[in-house]
């Protein structure tokens, strides 16, 4: 377990899924460039661990959310591109709505009690 | 393969993308090479469990692992065949054991008929006391009361009263009248005996039973005038229509007359009386035409024979039912008796069908389920005893792999594997073996041969077999499963083989105390004194009464058939009995001396056997007193055996005296004793020598069927059959000649269920023995080589070899001790179940027991000396230099 940085933040169990789901709105990417992209877009708050993301990766290649193909890189490398699939962007849709009015929920609750 | 969509190799590469395309950025940010590949690598964690958790998430891991766990368990049972087989065959034979005795015990005592909702069955019935009844001509059935009121259960009434229960209990939704009977069946011009039912055209819809083929007997059969027809069983039309399809359709000879067959029955139907089988069944309205003797009146109110099932509308309140019946049954009676004295019908439950025969069986079965119980236990702790020991074999592997991380129930599971690799063939070996074993134990029981169904068609038996053997190597795992994966150094753990090996030997014991009493049993009844001799004697059975002889004409016929076979060239002497002997029939009366009246209490049952004046010289049974039968004479006579002389005349020569009988046909005659003849056997040895009359057939003509036909003779078998045919066919071309076979055959025959029972417990008993030896020489072996260099440093300081084996023996001559404490009085509580059983052997047998007890400490002491020898010659050098 690398040492935690108190500024990053580990991600929650499940919130995984709905950060690839929506990196890949953007078009085609391979892993690594999804935890780069997930890092860089919370502007390196959330930490990603690039070895759980696979066991992710696959989970969501299988419920069929997501498609994968090999391609080359602008580096010239060989990689593995995932694309997000029509399923894949309805419950994207899905996820980001909860996600949202649980946000919200969350912020009422904590303002409220401050 | 469809379960793996990626290969691993695919996820590798992935991973390795990855970390390079990592790599690559951080070198881009200016990190030198060495260092960008690090840190690429740190960021990325561990690959090895990214690519674990590929793999594992991706399959079904479980059913890798148990392929590989056979792979593996195959693999070292294959290095010891020799184990593997020994472990295969005893389970096998316990696994055939317990599956028969499950096949019989199931058909007979727990199986509901094949029928839907059988629980809507109801038997009537009525508990016969006595002379409370207003019956004068009673057949059927009779069971004794469990209810104790020492009466006996009869479920015949009247033609009369069965009409009106149909017709007037409003709770019945259906009934169905029957009557089994025994019929000739003739076919190509050949006779036999069949058993079946006259049945009333509702049986079968009552019971709700289909016919696999064509259809069963009908409403509109069971019509007088109406052509006749007849449904037969499934097991019938395979053995004698060799399951021919024209069989339906087809015109068979039922007590002479035309027949055709409508529908053959399913498998599963075998009649509704458990442990009886049941072949042809003819509608109630052809008895008149085919039975014209049988005195079952439709009109006498006093003659009961119709038997009766019932069908109940759904919901009815069984109370409100039996006072139907009741209401029904007293006004019946009234018609012509006083229905206050009459003893009340019963309603009973119907669902496993006519359990009056199988009843009596049940006792056998218990019995039969102990023994195959004990033999599954001694295999099964053998084959626990066995997972164990190859167990500990690879303790420090499995003590290695525990501690990198394996779970426990992993290390379980490969036991489970590894038993299962032994108990799946067993099983079907053992389910091969059964065959031959249900058919043993279903006439051990007392029933008709075929009454069983053969277990591959019965999905109950197999599914029974199943459970076996999953049960068989769950319970051989889990105890070596739960200790050695608790095992985290190697170390002396044979606790379990040593509390296995008491309980071994206790059922060890028990089962060669059962082969003794058995083994007894059958010495007993084969050196029996029969009283007659069977050499060069060929025996049949004919019966002119289903052709239409009856009377003095059909006494002419046997007559005339014995002369004809008389004049056969080497034929020494003929004679004939009205049952042949040793095959389980008899007559009886009460006989009475006049003038000589026996004191109260003594009873006055007296077997009565037909026979022409030359069957007592053929059969050798001697004249010890008077004369011999004459050969025509109108004075009646007869001659008596000792044991009957005994129980009347005590010392006195009963020469002269005159007997009566108490029967209507007998009654009015008063016989003259003209000889007393030596005691001979009747019905069957474990009933001993009854007080015999024999009376000339031809002055007892009434109710005279059948004739069984002794033939004396030095002429080959083959040459006299045929000879024997010739002569029965020049009395009359239509004679059937049933079970023509030597008399020593006929009497082996009657043995060969002992013989074949007391095999098997015997068999049963050695393997018991045999493996609780082996159990206990593997332990000793173990303790052996662990106690090595022990034994040798004691031997270096002077231990004598004998002291040595002391040392070693010691141990299992406990564990034996214990074992055979334990057997004893476990053997003797049990052995009283099975006292009607055995026969000139008290249950208690010393004999028995004794014997048990030596042989099992003879066997058990030269399995612990073996080891203990080898351990007493061990180098002391050796032994040392081995640490």
């Amino acid at each position: 377990m690398p040492t935690q940085d108190n500024e990053r933040i580990a991600l929650l169990q499940g919130t995984l899924d709905l950060l690839i789901l929506r990196t890949l709105v953007f078009g085609p990417q391979h892993g690594q460039g999804i935890a780069r992209s997930i890092q860089s877009q919370s502007e390196d708050v959330l930490l990603v661990d690039h070895g759980s993301l696979y066991p992710a990766l696959q989970r969501l290649e299988d419920k069929k959310w997501i498609a994968a193909e090999w391609g080359t890189s602008e580096n010239n490398r060989k990689a593995r591109f995932y694309t997000l699939t029509k399923a894949g962007k309805q419950q994207l849709a899905k996820e980001t709505s909860q996600w949202q009015r649980l946000v919200a929920a969350m912020s009422r609750v904590l303002e409220g009690e401050a | 393969m469809m379960w793996r969509k990626r290969t691993d190799d695919d996820f590798a590469r992935e991973v390795e993308a990855h970390i390079e395309l990592e790599a690559d950025r951080l070198r881009s940010e200016g990190l030198s090479e060495a260092d960008a590949l690090a840190q690429a690598r740190k960021t990325f964690g561990n690959p090895t469990r990214s690519k674990e958790q590929f793999y594992e998430r991706n399959r079904w891991i479980w059913l890798e692992h148990i392929w590989q766990d056979i792979r593996h368990g195959s693999r070292s049972l294959a290095r010891n065949p020799g184990l593997f087989a020994v472990a295969t065959g005893s389970l096998a034979l316990a696994i055939a054991a317990a599956t028969a005795v499950f096949s019989v015990g199931d058909v007979l005592l727990v199986r509901a008929l094949p029928v839907k909702n059988a629980d809507q069955l109801r038997i009537l019935a009525w508990v016969n006391k006595g002379d409370d009844a207003p019956v004068k001509n009673l057949s059927g059935y009779f069971g004794a009361d469990d209810a104790g009121t020492g009466g006996r259960i009869s479920g015949s009434f009247s033609w009369r009263a069965a009409q009106a229960f149909a017709s007037d209990v409003r709770e019945f939704a259906d009934t169905g009248t029957f009557t089994p009977v025994q019929f000739t069946v003739t076919r190509n011009g050949a006779s036999e005996y069949v058993k079946g039912s006259f049945v009333s055209g509702t049986f079968f819809r009552m019971l709700g039973a289909n016919a696999a083929f064509g259809r069963p007997i009908q409403p509109e059969d069971d019509v007088a005038g109406k052509p006749k027809v007849a449904a037969i069983s499934y097991r019938y039309w395979t053995s004698r229509f060799n399951g021919d399809p024209h069989a339906i359709g087809s015109v068979i000879y039922v007590n002479k007359a035309p027949v055709t067959i409508t529908g053959v029955m399913p498998p599963s139907f075998n009649g509704i009386e458990p442990g009886r089988s049941q072949d042809l069944y003819v509608p109630m309205a052809a008895m008149t035409e085919l039975e014209p003797d049988v005195s079952y009146s439709t009109t006498v109110p006093t003659t009961w024979w119709v038997q009766m099932m019932v069908r109940l509308h759904p919901g009815v309140e069984e109370q409100a039912a039996s006072q139907s019946v009741q209401n029904v049954w007293r006004s019946v009676i009234a018609e012509y008796a006083d229905p206050k004295t009459t003893p009340k019908v019963t309603l009973s439950q119907g669902l496993r069908g006519l359990t009056v025969s199988s009843h009596h069986m049940a006792t056998y079965i218990y019995v039969l389920s102990g023994l195959a119980l004990s033999i599954l236990l001694i295999a099964c702790t053998n084959l626990a005893n066995l997972l164990f020991a190859r167990a500990m074999a690879r303790a420090r592997d499995t003590a290695v792999r525990l501690s990198l991380g394996a779970s426990r129930a992993r290390i379980m599971q490969q036991l489970g594997m590894e038993a299962m690799l032994i108990a799946v063939p067993g099983t079907v070996l053992g389910v091969l073996l059964a065959g031959p074993f249900v058919g043993v134990l279903t006439r051990w029981v007392g029933a008709d041969e075929g009454s069983v169904p053969s277990m591959w068609s019965d999905p109950r038996a197999l599914a029974f077999a199943a459970l076996v053997c999953l049960g068989t190597a769950l319970a051989a795992s889990i105890i070596p499963g739960l200790r050695v994966s608790k095992v985290t150094k190697v170390s002396g753990h044979m606790r379990l083989t040593r509390t296995l090996i008491p309980v071994q030997v206790a059922l060890s014991l028990l089962l060669l105390v059962a082969t003794g009493l058995f083994g007894r049993t059958l010495l007993q009844l084969m050196s029996f004194d029969l009283g007659f001799r069977t050499d060069r004697i060929l025996t049949f059975e004919t019966d002119g009464s289903r052709i239409g002889y009856e009377g003095a004409q059909l006494a002419n016929l046997y007559t005339t058939i014995q002369e004809r076979i008389a004049a056969i060239p080497g034929v020494e002497s003929v004679g004939m009995s009205h049952h042949a002997l040793l095959q389980g029939y008899m007559t009886g009366d009460e006989a009475t001396v006049v003038g000589r009246p026996l004191p109260p209490g003594v009873k006055r049952n007296t077997h009565i056997l037909r026979v022409s004046e030359t069957f007592l010289p053929t059969m050798d049974i001697r004249l010890m007193a008077g004369r011999p039968l004459p050969r025509d004479t109108r004075a009646p006579v007869a001659i008596v055996n000792e044991a009957f002389a005994k129980r009347h005349f005590g010392s006195d020569n009963p020469i002269g005296h005159r007997l009566t009988f108490d029967a209507p046909a007998r009654k009015d005659k008063q016989i003259e004793i003209v000889g007393v003849v030596q005691n001979a056997v009747y019905s069957s040895i474990r009933e001993g020598v009854p007080p015999t009359v024999y009376l000339p057939f031809n002055q007892h003509v009434n109710g005279l069927e059948q004739m069984n036909i002794v033939v004396r003779s030095a002429l080959p078998t083959g040459q006299l059959s045929e000879a024997i045919r010739k002569a029965v066919a020049s009395a009359d071309g239509t004679l059937p000649v049933m079970n023509l076979r030597t008399y020593r055959d006929a009497v082996s025959k009657a043995m060969e269920v002992e013989r074949m029972f007391a095999m098997l417990v015997s068999g049963f008993g050695f393997m018991a023995v045999a493996l609780s030896a082996i159990g206990l020489y593997a332990l000793m072996s173990w303790t052996v080589s662990k106690r090595t260099s022990e034994i040798g440093i004691r031997m270096a300081l002077g231990a004598r070899a004998h002291s040595v084996q002391l040392l070693v023996v010691r141990q299992s001559v406990l564990l034996t001790i214990i074992g055979i404490a334990a057997g004893v009085p476990l053997a003797y509580a049990l052995s009283s179940y099975v006292t009607t059983m055995l026969y000139g052997v008290q249950p208690t047998d010393p004999f028995s027991f004794a014997g048990g007890i030596v042989g099992m400490a003879v066997v058990l002491a030269a399995a612990a000396w073996i080891p203990a020898r080898r351990a007493s010659r061990v180098n002391p050098l050796n032994a040392l230099r081995i640490e």
